[in-house]
C-alpha cells in the first residue's frame, strides 16, 4: 500500500511467491484525495532487469481503464487476474535481477501521475497458493 | 617527370628511366600495401566487431519484441510451449552414441584466416622493402628509410607467420571436437551424460571438459557500449593428463546441472548463458578451446 502525492494505490492478495503459469489474482484500490480527479488507471504485469547493464523489461499483463469526470473523483477497486508466462523466472546474480512485479500508474486530470510497485516471485518450487 | 624521360630518345636516358620507374614502382608497391595493411587491420577489427555482436545477436532476437507481442501471447492463453526470454533449443543433430551432437562454435577459422591474411600482407610488405633496399644498394646507394622500414617489418612478418603456422598446425593436429549428450535441452537438477571424443594428431598435456555459467550484461557508459561478463558457475565434469588422440580418444562421463541453476535468459541487454567447454593444453602450443553451448530450461511446473 502507497500514500503517493493525490492517490493512494493499495493492493490485496498478492502473494510473495508464485510458480511459473500460475494464476495471479488480486485486488488493488485507487483512493482519490478529495483534491485529486483520476483519469486514467493503467496495470502491469512485469518483468524487468535492475543491475549494471541497460534495462531490459517485458510486459506480459496491460490493462488501461479511461475513467470518467465523475468516476474519477471516486475511490476505484479493480480486479487483476492474468496467467503468469512460465518464464523467465526471479532471479538474483552477481551483475543483474530479474524482479518481477504488479505496477499501477494513476494518471489524474491535473496533469499529474503517480505510479506504484508491487513486487512478487516467480520461482519453482514454491508452495501453490 | 617519368614522363618527360620516356620522351628523352638518348640510351643514357633510357637508363636513368629504368631506375626512376623501377623505384616509383617500388614506391606505389610499398604504399599500395601499406594502404592493404592498414585495410587489411580494419576489415580484421571490422570483422571482430561483427563477430562479437553476431555472437549477442540471439539475445536480440529472443529479448522480448514489444509489449504488444507479450500482451498476444498471453492473450492466447495456451502459451505451455512457448518460453519467453529462453532461446530455443537448436542447434543440435542426432548423434551416433547418445541422442544428440551438439554444435559448437569453432572460433579456429577466423583466426587462422585473420593469422594468415597478417602474414601474407606483412611478408609482402618485407618482401617488396628488401627487394627495395637490394635495388638502391645494389646502385651504390643507401636508402635509410627503406632499409629501416625493411628492418621493422621482419619482426612483424615473422610473428604473423609464426602465429598463423601455431593455429594452421594445432588445427590439423587438435581435431576436430565432437560432444554428444543424452537428453537436451536440460533443466535445473538434470543429470545427463555426454559422450566426447576427440581426434587428433599429438598428444595432449591436458584435456579438460567444464560446465560453465555465465552472466553478461551490456551497458552504455558515455557513447560506447561496454559488455561484461562473470562466470558465476564453473563445474569440471572431465579431466585428464597425457591423453593421446591418435586413435580419436573417446569417454563419457556425467554432467549434473545444478539443482538452483538459473535457466538460459536472453535479453537485449542482459544474459545467462550455459556452455559446456572442452580445451585442451598442447606443450609449446596455445590452448586450444572449443565452445558447445547449451540451453537449460526452467522446470516445467
Amino acid at each position: 500500500m502507497s500514500r503517493r502525492g493525490p492517490v493512494r494505490i493499495s493492493i490485496q492478495n498478492l502473494q510473495a511467491s508464485y510458480r511459473p503459469r500460475d494464476e495471479l489474482d488480486c485486488v488493488i484500490r485507487v483512493e482519490p484525495a478529495t483534491s485529486a480527479t483520476v483519469s486514467t488507471i493503467e496495470t502491469r504485469v512485469q518483468w524487468k532487469t535492475i543491475g549494471k547493464g541497460d534495462e531490459d523489461q517485458g510486459v506480459c499483463f496491460l490493462d488501461r481503464q479511461g475513467l470518467s469526470l465523475q468516476d474519477g473523483l471516486t475511490a476505484k477497486t479493480l480486479r487483476l487476474n492474468c496467467p503468469l508466462p512460465p518464464c523467465p523466472l526471479s532471479f538474483r546474480g552477481s551483475l543483474f535481477q530479474i524482479r518481477w512485479s504488479v505496477s499501477v500508474r494513476v494518471e489524474l486530470r491535473e496533469d499529474a501521475s503517480c505510479e506504484e510497485e508491487f513486487p512478487f516471485e516467480i520461482k519453482t518450487g514454491c508452495q501453490p497458493g | 617527370m617519368t614522363a618527360a624521360a620516356w620522351n628523352t630518345p638518348d640510351g643514357g636516358g633510357a637508363s636513368g628511366d629504368g631506375t626512376e620507374a623501377g623505384n616509383s614502382i617500388v614506391e606505389v608497391s610499398v604504399r599500395v600495401l601499406i594502404g592493404l595493411a592498414l585495410i587489411g587491420v580494419g576489415v580484421n577489427w571490422m570483422a571482430g566487431s561483427i563477430w562479437k555482436v553476431a555472437a549477442l545477436g540471439p539475445s536480440r532476437k529472443q529479448a522480448p519484441p514489444d509489449r504488444k507481442d507479450i500482451l498476444l501471447i498471453n492473450e492466447l492463453g495456451p502459451t505451455a510451449h512457448r518460453l519467453p526470454t529462453v532461446p530455443p533449443a537448436a542447434g543440435v543433430l542426432p548423434g551416433d552414441v547418445l541422442a544428440y551432437r551438439l554444435v559448437g562454435r569453432n572460433p579456429d577459422w577466423g583466426w587462422m584466416i585473420g593469422a594468415a591474411v597478417s602474414s601474407l600482407v606483412s611478408v609482402g610488405m618485407l618482401t617488396v622493402l628488401g627487394w627495395s633496399a637490394y635495388h638502391t644498394y645494389s646502385k651504390g646507394v643507401i636508402d635509410g628509410w627503406v632499409i629501416g622500414a625493411a628492418l621493422c617489418c621482419i619482426p612483424v612478418a615473422a610473428w604473423s607467420v609464426y602465429r598463423f603456422f601455431v593455429r594452421f598446425l594445432g588445427f590439423v593436429a587438435f581435431g576436430p571436437t565432437r560432444l554428444e549428450i543424452s537428453s537436451y535441452p536440460l533443466f535445473p537438477g538434470q543429470v545427463v551424460d555426454v559422450f566426447l571424443r576427440q581426434p587428433g594428431q599429438i598428444r595432449l598435456q591436458l584435456l579438460e571438459v567444464v560446465l560453465i555459467c555465465e552472466e553478461s550484461v551490456t551497458y552504455s557508459q558515455g557513447t560506447n557500449i561496454r559488455t561484461e561478463v562473470k562466470r558465476v558457475v564453473e563445474q569440471r565434469l572431465f579431466r585428464q593428463r597425457g591423453v593421446e588422440v591418435a586413435e580419436p580418444f573417446q569417454c563419457q562421463f556425467g554432467l549434473t546441472v545444478p539443482a538452483d541453476a538459473m535457466h538460459s535468459f536472453a535479453a537485449e541487454n542482459n544474459r545467462v548463458q550455459w556452455t559446456i567447454i572442452v580445451s585442451a593444453s598442447i606443450r609449446g602450443w596455445p590452448r586450444f578451446e572449443r565452445d558447445f553451448p547449451i540451453i537449460v530450461q526452467p522446470l516445467p511446473s
